[in-house]
């Protein structure tokens, strides 16, 4: 059945939620969550000929906005990083205690960003989207046209690879 | 904690064993299951099971609970998305294109398409946009500038910085009355030093020999550094200090900064009795917290500095010096009045994006206005907080020649 503008619609107002999320974790920021989201569900539209009903609508969708993705990553350098939260420009003086409190969790967040961010591209994308998202290995494997295998080696792969490197950091993490 | 060290389980049980698929090796989600907690206490046992025959399971599982708990400081909820179904309908609209279909009949569909290429040549020219540029609104998120109004507290400084910047107790040998009672106050918070007023009357034979004589002592003149000194003629003062009066006359008295007497001293006094009156004033002021006047000087001439700078524009200098003092004065009255500061250049950043915003609406096609327009905004804050976004917009009009979308971090766009 081609999608008609009512089940493009719904199609959005079931998905969309759920494709920005993906998308976020992969960028790392909401413009271009934003922007690739627009992207992915303009494309399907333009496409809606060709969809051969093969998986789900929804696999679909977020299929397309992975290609998208990656092509846009192709183009510009591929982000590494989990996107920090911009904080406020100008706050009330703190005490010395909580200066330095902020002081070592900034640490500590940045040590685990820069290990995830050393994880091969492929390999990060997989566990980002694993241990953020909450995606099973199969959503994943549908969404990045991966193989279901593929996708769950890579996630075993980060998994040991970042307990090895950050099992100090998960006991002060702990308190 | 299980005494293993495995994660406990706590509240009711979110999955059964049953349904995870697993075909005998370690799956993933199984071992996020068992980590986070979600499996049932049954499922929970096959698992712990499992791994003390498995290794590798257990290896996994041990690796995971780790990976999981360092990764804990990173998890944040993604800002909430701000693309509606409308934005989507207008991006279709907006890049819909002529079916190929169109422009056959009597000429063909070559000379048609001659046709419209000379068309849009020559409206390219016209508007001055490249054929080959899109039409791509970009969409920048504001991270700095505030999405609402700033309100801004008034600063009792703002109004005697300049005096201050140049003040002395005493100048040539005698006290450098301030005539202001108000003005004297605030010099008083300013400073950390009491007031010291005394209502007098130009005939007075009492007052005139206290200027002439007590108030020319050498050590009543060192005494008052730690004073602002106000003097205000009876017959024009304020009625408000009318009550002070019962205490004698002339009156002299120490107020604070709020304007509440903290002692009256009134009457003839030798110069040796007001010194030794000054100094019991000084261990009953509440606030006292002297620092020289060359210090006080010096900030509020930076202080005055920055208020002229942000008057006339300068949002850059402006901001430099009002962090410079925020830092420099930590708590004290100069920090809190450059705070003020500092929320006047966000209030003045949030005006002029607004600014912008109406200037792109009115002349929307007109790229090298809006770009004039937000070229100078971005140079006005090149050194606030500010530039981040300033410069956003600069990039944008700059790749698109349009003004962007701009959305904030709470939902809803602009």
């Amino acid at each position: 059945m081609e999608l008609d503008r009512t089940r493009f619609r719904e199609l959005f107002e079931r998905e969309h939620e759920s494709v920005y999320r993906f998308l976020y974790r992969l960028t790392g920021n909401r413009a271009d969550a934003e922007d690739l989201l627009q992207d992915a569900f303009v494309a399907v539209w333009r496409k809606r000929a060709q969809f051969e009903g093969r998986g789900s609508l929804a696999g679909y969708v977020r299929r397309t906005a992975y290609h998208l993705f990656l092509n846009k990553v192709t183009r510009q350098k591929r982000r590494r990083e989990l996107a920090p939260q911009p904080g406020p420009m100008r706050t009330a003086p703190a005490t010395a205690g909580e200066v330095a409190e902020r002081e070592a969790t900034t640490f500590l967040v940045d040590q685990v960003r820069r290990e995830l961010a050393s994880l091969p591209d492929t390999t990060r994308e997989a566990f980002v989207l694993f241990r953020f998202e909450g995606l099973t290995a199969r959503e994943i494997a549908e969404a990045t046209d991966t193989p279901l295998k593929t996708i769950e080696t890579r996630v075993r792969r980060a998994t040991l690879e970042l307990a090895q490197r950050l099992s100090g950091f998960a006991h002060l993490q702990a308190g | 904690m299980r005494d293993d060290g495995r994660p406990d389980r706590d509240g009711e049980p979110m999955s059964d064993d049953a349904t995870l698929d697993h075909d005998g090796d370690a799956t993933v989600e199984l071992v996020r299951a068992y980590v986070q907690g979600d499996l049932s206490d049954l499922a929970a046992r096959r698992v712990d099971q499992r791994a003390t025959e498995e290794p590798e399971l257990g290896a996994l599982i041990a690796a995971y609970s780790t990976a999981h708990a360092a990764t804990a400081g990173l998890v944040d909820e993604p800002p909430a998305c701000a693309v509606t179904f409308a934005d989507l309908e207008r991006r279709i609209a907006l890049e819909a294109s002529p079916s190929a279909g169109a422009g056959g009949g009597v000429l063909g569909w070559r000379v048609w398409r001659a046709a419209a290429a000379v068309l849009l040549a020559a409206a390219a020219a016209y508007g001055g946009w490249s054929l080959s540029r899109p039409a791509e609104v970009r969409t920048v998120t504001l991270r700095a500038i505030p999405a609402d109004a700033v309100a801004v507290a008034a600063s009792p400084l703002d109004d005697v910085a300049a005096a201050l910047a140049a003040y002395d107790p005493v100048v040539d040998g005698q006290p450098n009355w301030l005539g202001d009672y108000e003005q004297g106050r605030a010099m008083a918070a300013a400073t950390g030093r009491p007031v010291l007023l005394f209502i007098h009357h130009p005939t007075c034979p009492l007052c005139i020999d206290l200027r002439a004589k007590t108030f020319r002592d050498e050590g009543v003149l060192a005494a008052l550094d730690d004073f602002v000194p106000v003097e205000m003629d009876v017959t024009t003062a304020p009625q408000e200090l009318a009550p002070l009066l019962t205490a004698g006359w002339p009156y002299l008295g120490a107020m604070d900064g709020d304007g509440q007497e903290i002692v009256a001293f009134a009457g003839a006094q030798t110069a040796t009795l007001l010194r030794d009156r000054l100094a019991d004033a000084l261990t009953r002021a509440p606030e006292f917290e002297q620092r020289g006047w060359a210090v006080t000087r010096a900030l509020a001439t930076r202080l005055q500095r920055a208020n002229t700078a942000r008057d006339r524009g300068d949002m850059n200098t402006a901001f430099e010096e009002y962090a410079a003092l925020v830092a420099d004065d930590a708590s004290g009255p100069f920090a809190l009045a450059a705070g003020i500061g500092l929320d006047r250049i966000a209030q003045s950043a949030h005006q002029r994006l607004d600014g912008l915003t109406r200037h792109a609406a009115a002349a929307a096609e007109d790229r090298e206005s809006i770009e004039a327009q937000v070229n100078a905004a971005a140079d006005a804050f090149a050194k606030t907080p500010y530039a981040v976004d300033f410069e956003a917009l600069r990039e944008a009009v700059r790749d698109t020649g349009r003004f962007p979308r701009l959305v904030t971090s709470s939902s809803g766009g602009q």
